[in-house]
């Protein structure tokens, strides 16, 4: 395993989780949920490194997510909370990454964090269909979370 | 895909050798990716040559769309092609993937 990204999110998004009351989920190593107060934003990291996905669940949790990191730089700013790290230098390409979305989240999205929904009605933004196999995954995680606290 | 290796019990290999009556997956061990640059030229691209030079039949099981074949750079701001993207305009230059 190269890096537990839960751990890293938990370090990293400390101040965006608290500021905005959010709270994080742990489903697995390679993912981390956080849950907004009608929303929830995936971490996921493959091959590509992280990403970032948008899911609305109010009034239940949706069927598509979309690319925030892609929506970000696109539609508004993304900022920048640093340096561009040595690519080969995973961990810190993954730290950088956290911190610049968490900053970026924090400037120029506070609309987002708060469970504002205006932004959704741009039909330009790129939506991104779950499969059943990560919806029901994602249902079960969400509510699982939920339940715990 | 995700879904795919998830069904299939998501095993780790680096045997990308013919599996006649079978399919390939690229998914090798975790350990072994660094940065997608490394990954396309030690792993990705010697495994599609692979699959070429067999003359295996290559089906996307992804839509090449515009926002699945680029991706954000998440360093500096700017975009850059997915390990999707690059598969597919890998192939596509070969001749053997279609245009959008």
């Amino acid at each position: 395993m190269l890096a537990n990204l839960n751990s890293l999110v938990n370090e990293l998004w400390s101040g965006l989780i608290k500021t905005h009351n959010l709270r994080l989920c742990e489903p697995n190593d390679e993912e981390a949920i956080v849950l907004g107060p009608s929303y929830a934003i995936l971490v996921w990291l493959d091959r590509d490194g992280l990403s970032f996905r948008y899911l609305d669940r109010s009034p239940q949790i949706g069927r598509e997510t979309i690319d925030l990191a892609d929506y970000l730089i696109d539609k508004r700013r993304w900022i920048l909370a640093g340096e561009a790290p040595d690519p080969a230098d995973r961990l810190t390409v993954l730290r950088q990454g956290l911190n610049n979305c968490a900053r970026t989240l924090a400037e120029v999205a506070p609309d987002i964090l708060r469970g504002e929904k205006e932004w959704l009605k741009d039909r330009s933004v790129m939506r991104l269909p779950l499969t059943e196999l990560q919806h029901k995954e994602l249902t079960h995680a969400i509510t699982a979370c939920e339940h715990q606290h | 895909m995700q879904s795919i290796i998830a069904e299939l019990g998501n095993m780790k290999s680096r045997d990308f050798g013919p599996k006649p009556g079978g399919f390939n997956i690229l998914n090798v061990p975790d350990e072994l990716y660094v940065n997608a640059e490394q990954f396309w030229r030690d792993f990705n691209k010697p495994w599609l040559d692979a699959a070429i030079a067999r003359g295996d039949k290559i089906v996307f099981a992804t839509q090449p769309r515009r926002d699945l074949l680029w991706r954000p750079n998440l360093s500096n701001g700017t975009y850059e092609l997915s390990g999707f993207g690059r598969e597919y305009y890998y192939l596509l230059n070969r001749g053997l993937a279609s245009r959008l």
